[in-house]
């Protein structure tokens, strides 16, 4: 009887054991390389040709203000943790291809990466980054860091450095170390930092985000603080606008907020700022 | 070895000195000559894509999709090179592809789908759902991202929840799942009549909005194509019209256009 479990046991060990070294191997770079252009032609210059500023009919989408902040709670009511708000605009050249672009997209429950330059570029490659942190998860058994699944995604990036890729994303999530973002280009560049913003209206975004930020905020307080950043961004920048898509990253959970418009949002705003928009003529 | 190089350098000219600058001016010479006009050195460049114009368009219903796109194929915007070329593609019961742009690219990529979707009904013995064909194309496009399509594609169809479903696409793939689109050249005159009337967004809270019928979305594809007839010169001829309904098989039509 006892010498049947312990059997039974090592079978068990072993079946793991053979599944370990089945399976559990690290990571293989797959096989697969991007179709080229002919000896000698360089596809930065071809691809700029075609599809660039002074490209005719196609021109790939892009355009954008992200930004997002870590911050703490202000009283014990509140949750903490990151804004990540962004705008819903996609231009080829002067035209507006979509306003309704989801620019935070997903990498695994508790981690999102923003998109801002060229929107294909961030579409394939953040899902590049989703499936590694997955498998990494099935393999370690525990939630990868933001910083590593930042680190591998520039890594990506900086492989492809010099081939025109244009990717500005922040990788922004709520891990073992507590909240961080990360500031990820294709050029290879990543840094941590606390209030982070990117994107043609990032200057905008700035203005607003060092005049108001305070590290101790209510929910309330660091949700509107997003908003009127993208407002104002997208009320200067002509190359962002649509909507406002907003996310929470909490201690316990992501929170989606619905989309705002931003151009109701500015009314919004002078409303509160008791500034009044129609002008009215003085009667004399 | 060295010392004596340098001497010779110092003391007299470098007796190649003058070969070398012969080289680097033969080289520039070659490289962009003085008699080539900036217009002839864009016209020698490789050049492997042309742009035969036309434009599609698709509108997503509750239980329908409904795709046009003009037949007309032109060279250099001008030259008309037939009046029934067909840029939209079914691929099977429930997917439709329709492309615009360089048309070498279109029935490549219609080619590199089609295989995709065959060997997806022998692996899987049924087909392939929009949504999962949606992505393969998105992946598909992006995997030629340093030596792209030169297409502007949107994908409809019926999704499993029976509901109307289009995507469209950038050249390398950037996806999204939206009521309608367009592409092609009159997509900046096509989209702003469907942001009205479809999307109600030049419309005031009190104006009446009617719903989104299958009969108002055939309307609202007829007057967008007639209209973009009226003011694009690369669209015309024909319309090339394709009813997706949920539960019934695919219906294609052929209405005339202005045909000059």
């Amino acid at each position: 009887m006892f010498g049947c479990t312990f059997d039974d046991q090592d079978d068990e060990e072993r079946a793991l054991e053979s599944c370990k070294q089945s399976f559990m191997f690290e990571p293989r770079h797959s096989d697969f390389v991007f179709p080229s252009l002919p000896l000698g032609i360089d596809s930065k210059s071809f691809v700029s040709q075609h599809f660039g500023k002074d490209a005719k009919n196609m021109q790939f989408r892009k355009g954008t203000t992200t930004l997002a902040f870590v911050y703490e709670p202000a009283t014990e009511n509140d949750k903490g943790g990151i804004i990540i708000a962004v705008d819903s605009r996609a231009s080829s050249g002067e035209y507006i291809s979509s306003k309704s672009v989801m620019k935070i997209l997903d990498i695994g429950d508790r981690m999102v990466a923003t998109m801002a330059g060229g929107a294909a570029d961030c579409q394939f490659w953040t899902r590049t980054v989703a499936k590694y942190c997955t498998l990494y998860e099935l393999r370690e058994k525990s939630q990868i860091t933001v910083s590593a699944a930042s680190k591998y995604f520039a890594n990506v990036l900086y492989g492809y450095r010099g081939k025109g890729l244009s990717v500005g994303s922040m990788v922004a999530g709520y891990d073992k170390r507590g909240p961080q973002i990360f500031k990820v280009d294709s050029d290879g560049d990543r840094c941590q930092l606390r209030v982070c913003s990117v994107g043609s209206g990032s200057l905008n975004a700035y203005g607003i985000l060092d005049n108001h930020y305070k590290p101790k905020m209510t929910d309330d307080e660091a949700r509107k603080l997003g908003l009127r950043a993208i407002m104002h961004a997208t009320f200067r920048d002509s190359g962002s606008g649509g909507v406002c898509n907003l996310c929470h990253i909490t201690p316990t959970e992501k929170i989606r907020l619905p989309p705002f418009d931003v151009s109701k949002l500015y009314y919004e705003f002078a409303e509160e700022l008791g500034k009044d928009i129609v002008y009215t003529p003085r009667d004399d | 070895m060295a010392c004596s190089f340098t001497g010779i350098a110092k003391n007299g000219p470098n007796p190649y000195s003058e070969m070398f600058a012969f080289k680097a001016a033969m080289k520039a010479a070659e490289a962009e000559p003085v008699w080539r006009t900036s217009r002839i050195i864009e016209r020698q460049r490789w050049n492997p894509y042309s742009f035969e114009g036309g434009s599609t368009c698709a509108i997503a219903g509750e239980n329908f999709a409904i795709l046009a796109s003009d037949t007309r194929l032109t060279q250099n915007d001008i030259n008309i090179l037939t009046r029934d070329g067909e840029k939209m593609h079914i691929l099977n019961d429930s997917i439709v592809l329709a492309t615009t742009g360089f048309y070498g690219d279109v029935l490549q990529l219609k080619k590199v789908l089609q295989s995709r979707l065959h060997k997806y009904r022998f692996d899987y013995r049924s087909d392939m759902s929009v949504d999962l064909c949606a992505e393969l194309l998105s992946r598909n496009l992006y995997y030629r991202r340093f030596f792209p399509y030169y297409t502007g594609a949107v994908l409809a169809g019926i999704d499993e929840h029976g509901k109307g479903a289009v995507f469209s696409y950038d050249p390398i793939g950037c996806i999204e799942r939206i009521a309608y689109s367009a592409s092609g050249n009159a997509e900046p005159m096509i989209i702003p009549f469907l942001d009205c009337q479809i999307g109600h967004v030049t419309l005031s809270d009190e104006a009446e909005k009617p719903p989104l019928t299958l009969e108002r979305a055939t309307s609202l594809m007829k007057d967008a194509f007639r209209s973009a007839a009226e003011r694009e010169i690369t669209t015309g001829d024909k319309i090339h019209l394709i009813i997706a309904e949920a539960g019934k098989p695919i219906v294609q039509k052929f209405l005339p256009l202005r045909e000059d």
